[in-house]
């Protein structure tokens, strides 16, 4: 049967251009086909190139705060936050209880609004309409909670070197608490219009296999890697602020395959709203900002820090020569390197799998064009 | 009160009454596309989650007839740059624009399409997207507020709507 | 012995054949070793015993003045062992053996490093640029690139027949 469906066939070289109706971006691929099977993909990025490794090295520490905003958008004040732990480590600089507290949460929050959109248009990649907009009505609330503390709803910049810039407004704490109530509920209506669809199942299940060799080998960090059956998280294996005095359990699958990978996002999901409750209870009163001197200027050295993006592994080494501004930024986005894979889990496959694997990866061009 | 104005109003309510409309050709095919853009999807950045954002439950784009986004640039009539558009992209951007038939629009979504944004001085980056083509509304933010982007439609709607008032400020009359 | 002791003797054994040197920078270990070394370095430090550092996270460049540098950063998914690896390269002539046949996901890396900085990855099995489009002339992240003005950059780029 496959000698019919090959013969007479030429290898046919399909442009998935920057410009098309998925919602990752500018991303290109080039993929070799023969009939209608996947035999080679080149991916091809760079459409959305900025710079900002150089431009790092023209502005002060505290002026490239917004710049880390704009690498991961949907998970913006998670990428603050990296940025901000590795120079406090740099200057050895202590942050209050109470911005550590709501630096959490904030990250919490982030990380469900990430892994909504990602619901979203992961459905919306298989042509599920509706499983588009229930995600971007709940992410809604969370944009809400966003602007309370800092006045924007997608990039925040609202963390600084030794805290946090402003302390949330009064509404902020009925509003978080109506949200945690709601989202158990919510997130079984996800499950029932998305994952829980037999169409969805039949589309996902077995395809796209990253077995966990290939996974190690490959550098993929994140929740493509916990799909494959390794258990690990940079927030236990190496925990930054003060995630070890959380209890939250990290969930593995076994699977390896595009259903999986699905699924451990809406696993983590729940994760992250046990955090929030905790964070939300223990919370003290304070102060939200250390005592940092008026000009940031650290001392010769170089540190490497590294957190638990949505997406995969997000981490900044910064050289420091001694003046306000950097050396050397380099940013080690999750993403970039988890595009590594693709070779991996598509060849072999249909162009329909192909997309949904893809899907999967959760790409944001963001973070992988810097 | 102008007086002029005035009679004119009383006249054509004295037609509707009677079912009747007057009007000119001009004027009915403005209304038509200026009540429905058909956007292409030219999302690159940031800028289109606020864009995807305007289109979802809360903000609905959808009431004034502007939700139907074509991927293929034939079938559409204004293509909405959202995000940062490089070196590396700005011949694709022409590629789209020159694909689409007229009447055609440009909307800049955001501080990085207007005028290069936080990136302007990269080795990598353009100053702005009306270098390369012609821009009609320009939209400032980072990223702007979904609110914004309907209000920047509604501009662009009368813009269309009254072609005689935008004639006259672009050849300085 | 703790892991950290374990892993300071296995990497002052390994400095000890390659000629590198070792410091302590903020709780990493830092290994220095010249260019040519890199291959024989990586794998051993991939097969220490009892702390093998085999989860390659980044390969970095860094444009000291007057050498660049190719910084890995190594962990392991079964353990705590840090540590950070430092192959310093010739500036004039900036050629280094690449590592991809020791994991292969240093291929996007090692071409990131080529596109920014021009360092020659000798063996990588598809060296070309990855971010910047493929005429650019330049590496950008060089201390001596100077941007071009934006009356240059302005200018459309003549798109290729196979773009």
């Amino acid at each position: 049967m496959a000698d019919i469906l090959t013969e007479g066939t030429e290898e046919l070289l399909l442009n998935m251009g920057p410009q098309h109706p998925s919602m990752h971006g500018v991303f290109r691929m080039i993929v070799h086909l023969q009939g209608e099977t996947v035999t080679g993909i080149e991916p091809k990025i760079g459409y959305l190139h900025r710079g900002l490794e150089k431009l790092a090295e023209s502005r002060t520490y505290a002026q490239f705060i917004p710049y880390t905003d704009r690498l991961d958008y949907l998970a913006s004040p998670h990428n603050n936050m990296a940025y901000c732990q590795a120079v406090e480590k740099l200057m050895g600089i202590e942050v209050p209880e109470r911005a550590e507290y709501l630096r959490i949460i904030l990250a919490e929050l982030a990380r469900i609004a990430s892994h909504q959109v990602f619901i979203a248009s992961a459905a919306l990649d298989m042509a599920g309409w509706t499983a588009w907009g229930y995600p971007f009505r709940d992410r809604e609330r969370i944009l809400d909670l966003f602007e309370m503390v800092s006045g924007s709803r997608l990039t925040v910049n609202c963390m600084r070197i030794g805290g946090i810039s402003h302390e949330p407004l009064p509404e902020f704490w009925p509003a978080l608490e109506s949200f945690l109530a709601d989202m158990p509920e919510k997130l079984e209506e996800y499950y029932n219009i998305y994952l829980g669809n037999e169409i969805a199942q039949a589309r996902m299940k077995k395809i796209g296999i990253l077995t966990k060799e290939k996974a190690e080998e490959l550098s993929i960090t994140g929740p493509a890697l916990r799909a494959s059956g390794v258990q690990y998280d940079v927030r236990k294996a190496e925990p930054y602020g003060i995630y070890d005095r959380f209890d939250f359990d990290v969930p593995v699958l076994y699977g390896c395959d595009t259903f999986d990978r699905n699924l451990i996002r809406f696993m983590e999901i729940n994760e992250s709203l046990k955090i929030i409750q905790q964070a939300v209870r223990d919370i003290p009163e304070g102060p939200i900002m250390a005592k940092v001197p008026k000009v940031i200027k650290p001392p010769v050295g170089e540190v490497y820090h590294r957190v638990e993006n949505p997406k995969g592994e997000l981490g900044f080494y910064i050289v420091s020569n001694g003046t306000t501004k950097p050396e050397r930024v380099k940013i080690r986005s999750g993403t970039f390197v988890n595009l590594q894979c693709l070779n991996e889990i598509a060849v072999g496959t249909y162009v329909q799998d192909l997309i949904a694997s893809f899907a999967s990866l959760d790409a944001v061009l963001g973070e992988v064009d810097k | 009160m102008d007086v002029a104005k005035e009679k004119e109003l009383r006249e054509a309510e004295a037609l509707m009454e009677k079912n009747v409309l007057l009007t000119t050709i001009d004027k009915v095919l403005n209304w038509g596309r200026g009540h429905s853009f058909w956007p292409v999807t030219f999302g690159l950045a940031c800028c289109a989650i606020e864009m995807m954002a305007a289109g979802g439950p809360r903000v609905d784009i959808s009431r004034f007839g502007y939700e139907v986004f074509r991927a293929s640039p034939r079938h559409a009539d204004v293509m909405i740059v959202a995000g940062t558009c490089t070196r590396k992209m700005a011949p694709l951007l022409r590629m789209i624009y020159d694909q689409m038939p007229e009447p055609k629009w440009v909307i800049a979504m955001g501080s990085c399409a207007s005028a290069g944004g936080p990136f302007a001085d990269s080795y990598s980056m353009i100053t702005g997207v009306d270098k390369i083509v012609p821009v009609d509304v320009y939209i400032p933010g980072c990223p702007p507020r979904p609110e914004s982007l309907i209000y920047g439609l509604l501009q662009l709607q009368y813009k269309v709507n009254h072609p005689d008032k935008v004639r006259l400020l672009k050849h300085g009359k | 012995m703790g892991n950290k002791e374990v892993l300071r003797k296995n990497v002052e054994e390994l400095a000890s054949r390659v000629n590198g040197t070792v410091e302590e920078m903020l709780d990493y270990l830092v290994l220095t070793v010249k260019a040519p070394y890199i291959t024989e370095t990586l794998t051993a430090a991939k097969n220490f015993k009892e702390t093998p550092c085999d989860f390659l996270h980044d390969i970095a460049g860094v444009d000291k003045m007057d050498h660049f540098e190719v910084v890995y950063h190594l962990t392991s998914l079964r353990g705590p062992q840090k540590l950070r690896v430092k192959a310093i390269v010739d500036r004039e002539n900036p050629v280094i053996d690449s590592v991809t046949r020791i994991w292969p996901g240093a291929n996007f890396m090692e071409r990131e490093a080529y596109d920014m900085f021009g360092i020659q990855f000798k063996g990588h099995p598809n060296l070309k640029r990855i971010y910047l489009w493929d005429d650019f002339e330049g590496f950008p992240l060089r201390k001596d690139y100077v941007t071009e003005p934006p009356e240059v950059r302005n200018i459309m780029r003549v798109r290729r027949a196979d773009e």
